[in-house]
Order: structure tokens, then sequence, then C-alpha cells
């Protein structure tokens, strides 16, 4: 009984979280869609869902390349040398931290990367010559969600030039 | 019908009906679990050739995870770093907005 009850705590908690991701970015319709883009959705329906379609396959190689090399940054260098450092008294909460930020942009950027994808299925799965309007504003919402995905790479970036820092910080005073 | 024939009709349906169900269920998982979209394997987004092609076999850097820290190990450890942030900065603008502006889909700006 307790373990069920600890089993359905754990779902609610990782439910919240990715409640409380998906939730980051919500459907940017306010705004009238001028006529003029109504009518070049429209006449440029197929256009648009090719370049949708490519950029689909793109992002996916994309996805894969970073992800793979995020993969081993942390589970190759980062972690270990965390672990090494720990052994020889010679961590510290930046580098534990830093770890810790890492593993948190790359859950964030699958998380993202999901939810933009998503986004984008679902505007390729969309009728542009019958819901031009609605196919517009669906547009700009995949953007947004686009633009936290590459809010994430350059947060990895960021956190991957820190660990170099960190690192030559230490070896200076070896 | 026997009734040995009987039970063995139900547990046929049963079956069939439980296979429907699991798979029903695994494919919403696949589904809402956002799986899906990171799957390569779906038509359409299978890897390129080049992807695939061979790649030669080379030395895999490995910093074990007990040992000393010396200058000497820190200095190829942040060597063989280098290496695979090089590779990260040689993918161009990943997940650029250019892609997505109006101007680049044919919809006028204004």
């Amino acid at each position: 009984m307790k373990k069920w009850v600890l089993v359905a705590a754990a779902c609610v908690v990782v439910g919240a979280f990715l409640g409380s991701r998906v939730m980051a970015v919500e459907d940017v319709s306010s705004e009238e869609v001028p006529e003029a883009k109504v009518v070049a959705v429209r006449e440029h329906c197929d256009t648009i869902k090719d370049e949708l379609r490519a950029l689909q396959r793109s992002d996916s190689k994309a996805r894969v390349y970073l992800g793979r090399y995020y993969e081993t940054i942390i589970g190759k260098f980062i972690t270990p040398l965390n672990v090494r450092l720990v052994e020889n008294g010679l961590s510290s909460t930046s580098f534990i931290n830093n770890q810790n930020d890492f593993n948190k942009t790359r859950t964030n950027f699958v998380i993202d990367y999901i939810e933009y994808q998503k986004g984008l299925e679902e505007l390729v799965a969309m009728d542009c010559k019958v819901e031009p309007k609605k196919f517009y504003e669906k547009i700009v919402n995949v953007r947004a969600r686009r633009a936290v995905v590459a809010e994430d790479v350059v947060r990895f970036r960021k956190l991957a030039e820190r660990h170099v820092g960190l690192v030559e910080e230490l070896e200076a005073k070896l | 019908m026997t009734r040995g024939g009987r039970n063995l009709v139900i547990l046929g349906v049963a079956s069939v009906v439980v296979a429907f169900v699991t798979t029903g269920v695994s494919l919403a998982l696949y589904h809402n679990s956002g799986d899906i979209y990171l799957d390569r394997s779906r038509p359409g987004y299978l890897p390129d050739e080049e992807e695939i092609e061979d790649e030669p076999v080379e030395e895999v850097y490995v910093l074990e995870k007990s040992g000393l820290v010396t200058k000497q190990i820190l200095d190829e450890y942040l060597e063989a770093y280098g290496v695979e942030l090089d590779a990260i900065d040689a993918y161009k603008d990943p997940f650029t907005m250019t892609v997505l502006e109006d101007e680049k889909l044919g919809i006028p700006t204004e």
C-alpha cells in the first residue's frame, strides 16, 4: 500500500513538472491577422506545407545531432570529472551546480522539442486553403515554441563554456 | 458446442480484446509521451544515407571516475572536450528562427 502511494505521488510530481513546462508557451493568437497574410497563406498553401515538412526533417536531424553531443558531454565528461573531483577533494558547488544546470537544460530541451514538434505536426496536418487564418495563427504559435528550443540550445552552449572556465580555474590552482 | 469448445472461443475473443486494448494503450502512451516526435524510424524521418555511412573508428576519450586529478589529465580532458564543442559549433544555426519567418514562407510581412 505504501509503495503504491509513493508511486502515485511520484506520478503526480512528474505530471506537475511536465504540465508546468508544457504551459510555458501559450497560444499567441490574440492579434488580428492581416487579410494580405490570410490570402498569401491560402495561395501558397502547398509551398508553405512543403517548407514545413522539410523543416520537420531537418529539425529531427538537428535534434539527434545535438542530443548526441549533449549526452556525451554530460555522460563522458562532466559527470565523470565531477565524481573524480569529489574523490580527490577538489569539487566545488560551482561544478555541481553546472552539472545540475546541464541536466535540467537537457531535460527541458527534450520537453520543449517535443512540444515544438507537436505544434509543427498539427500545423502540417491543417488545411491552410480552408482555414488560412487559423493556420497563420498556428505558425505564430509554433514560432514561439521554436524560440524556446533555440534558447535551450544557446543555454547549453553557455553551460558548456562555463564548464571550460571552471576546469581552467581548477587547473591553474593545481 | 461443447463446454470446452465454448471456453476456447471465449479465450480466443478475450485474447484479441486484450491485444487490442494493450496495443491501443501502448500507442496512446507512445503518442502522448512525445516519444513519437523523437522517433526517427517513422516514414519521412529515416536517417539520410550520409548520416549512416560508416565512420572511421576513432579512439573515444574516456575519463575514469576514479583516479588522481593532475594538470596533464585536465589538459587532455579539455582537449577532448574542445573536440566535442567544435562538433556542436559545426552545426550552424540549429533551430534558427529565420526558417519560420513570414518572408521565408512566402507570406507578406505587412
